[in-house]
């Protein structure tokens, strides 16, 4: 079953979670109880799939093993080679699942939500390196926040040392019912962005296109913007239900959408859109490949250095999307955007080009929107076919 | 008459009902799109990342 697919789904897990919601309004630990919805959800999520569910659960040993070892390693040792070694194994079962049907082949090492679960699995050996994490983790916990099912399918990426801190606290009863009232506010927002509104824009003006528009260059302009569209409100929908989910829980996942249209740049736009994994890729992608080149001096020049870790920040982001054509140029368009900014703004820091009043910021809003909206459209595969 | 707007805005009953009427026209809405069957409002773009 997928994740806030039907209403079949809410209906079961407004009866699941029903207890968790007693008891946290009674001001008593749901954990234990938490631990039982998230085997069940988990049953319930994968029962369709036998594959899936298997691949699941080899995944998670494959996982739990690599991260327990690295940590007890890490303990007396840090090599560099150890630990790219670590970095490879964790992500080894996404590359696989990503190159296996682009070969043809099968996929029978994938399953819905390979790449979030990656990402946080990831994220955990980078920071045990980091000395981060010291001390070993609870398997309980550890799993717990592995297959967190609310965001299982994908996302928001959380950090472990932030939801552990999520775990620890108890919530008192006035405080859960906020994130009672918080969580129930998301859920209608997901019914109303991803039902709603995603629907008609999906079902009433994108399938409709052809007969709306009057020229081919018209079909494929308001393709464009119908699809920018139909894009942020599908996965802000579930980005909604799945935060909403996780505050019944009594666990405050992260954002992953800030009004991510009326951004004034590009920069701005990526820290209002996917938050999650652009903060994801930021932290272990760019913000490591600047510090290694700066600590290897192999280049001076900062610039250079910082426009390089773009270039291989939304590289990998494209390619994580799959390896088809359109998720390569919409990276390499990111990439060329980002640096094209990125020149621009030490340009403007220097000359004062563009003023900064409130006629600017809004014609800056309009040319980011349009900037990211064909970013979209090349996303969208419409451009290449 | 901005202050006396803000204030309209800030008691609790219209706070109260603002948000009764938003979840209310939600669940019409999805009422009127979708009635009493299961929905099929497809599956999510992300799901095949």
């Amino acid at each position: 079953m997928t994740p806030y697919g039907s209403f079949t789904f809410f209906i079961i897990f407004a009866l699941l979670l029903a207890p968790t919601v007693i008891l946290g309004l009674k001001g008593k630990r749901f954990l234990a109880y938490n631990l039982f919805v998230t085997v069940v959800a988990l049953a319930i999520i994968f029962a369709g799939t036998f594959n899936g569910a298997f691949a699941l659960i080899v995944f998670t040993i494959w996982q739990v093993l690599l991260i327990k070892g690295y940590i007890s390693y890490r303990k007396n040792k840090n090599s560099t080679l150890i630990f790219c070694l670590a970095v490879t194994a964790s992500i080894l079962p996404l590359l696989i699942s990503k190159f296996l049907p682009f070969f043809g082949q099968v996929n029978w090492i994938g399953f819905l939500g390979i790449s979030y679960l990656t990402f946080k699995a990831t994220q955990l050996v980078i920071e045990t390196r980091d000395g981060l994490i010291k001390t070993d983790l609870p398997i309980i916990r550890l799993l717990y926040f592995i297959l967190f099912f609310p965001t299982i399918s994908s996302g928001p990426i959380d950090r472990y040392r932030r939801f552990d801190k999520d775990i620890e606290t108890a919530i008192a009863p006035e405080q859960y019912k906020l994130y009672l009232y918080d969580g129930i506010n998301k859920i209608f927002r997901g019914f109303l962005y991803k039902y709603i509104i995603g629907y008609a824009i999906n079902h009433f003006f994108i399938a409709n296109i052809r007969f709306i528009a009057t020229s081919d260059f018209q079909n494929h302009l308001l393709y464009m913007y119908s699809y920018s569209l139909y894009l942020f409100f599908d996965f802000a929908g579930y980005t909604a239900f799945a935060i909403g989910f996780s505050y019944i829980m009594g666990i405050r996942s992260p954002e992953n959408f800030n009004k991510p249209f009326i951004s004034r740049n590009i920069k701005d736009f990526w820290n209002r859109w996917h938050m999650s994994l652009s903060f994801w890729f930021r932290d272990y992608v760019y913000m490591r490949f600047v510090f290694w080149m700066t600590k290897k001096k192999w280049i001076k020049n900062r610039n250079v250095v910082s426009n390089l870790g773009y270039i291989l920040l939304f590289l990998l982001m494209g390619l994580w999307h799959g390896l088809e054509i359109q998720y390569i140029i919409y990276g390499l368009y990111h990439a060329l955007v980002m640096v094209a900014y990125n020149s621009f703004e030490r340009f403007n820091k220097k000359y004062k080009w563009w003023p900064q009043n409130k006629f600017t910021h809004i014609a800056a809003i309009v040319i980011t929107f349009h900037v990211v909206c064909f970013g979209f459209y090349i996303f969208s595969g419409k451009l290449i076919k | 008459m901005l202050t006396k707007l803000k204030s309209f805005y800030e008691d609790n009953k219209i706070k109260w009902f603002g948000r009764f009427l938003y979840y209310f026209l939600i669940l019409l809405l999805l009422f009127f799109m979708y009635g009493f069957n299961d929905a099929s409002a497809g599956t999510y773009i992300y799901n095949d990342f």
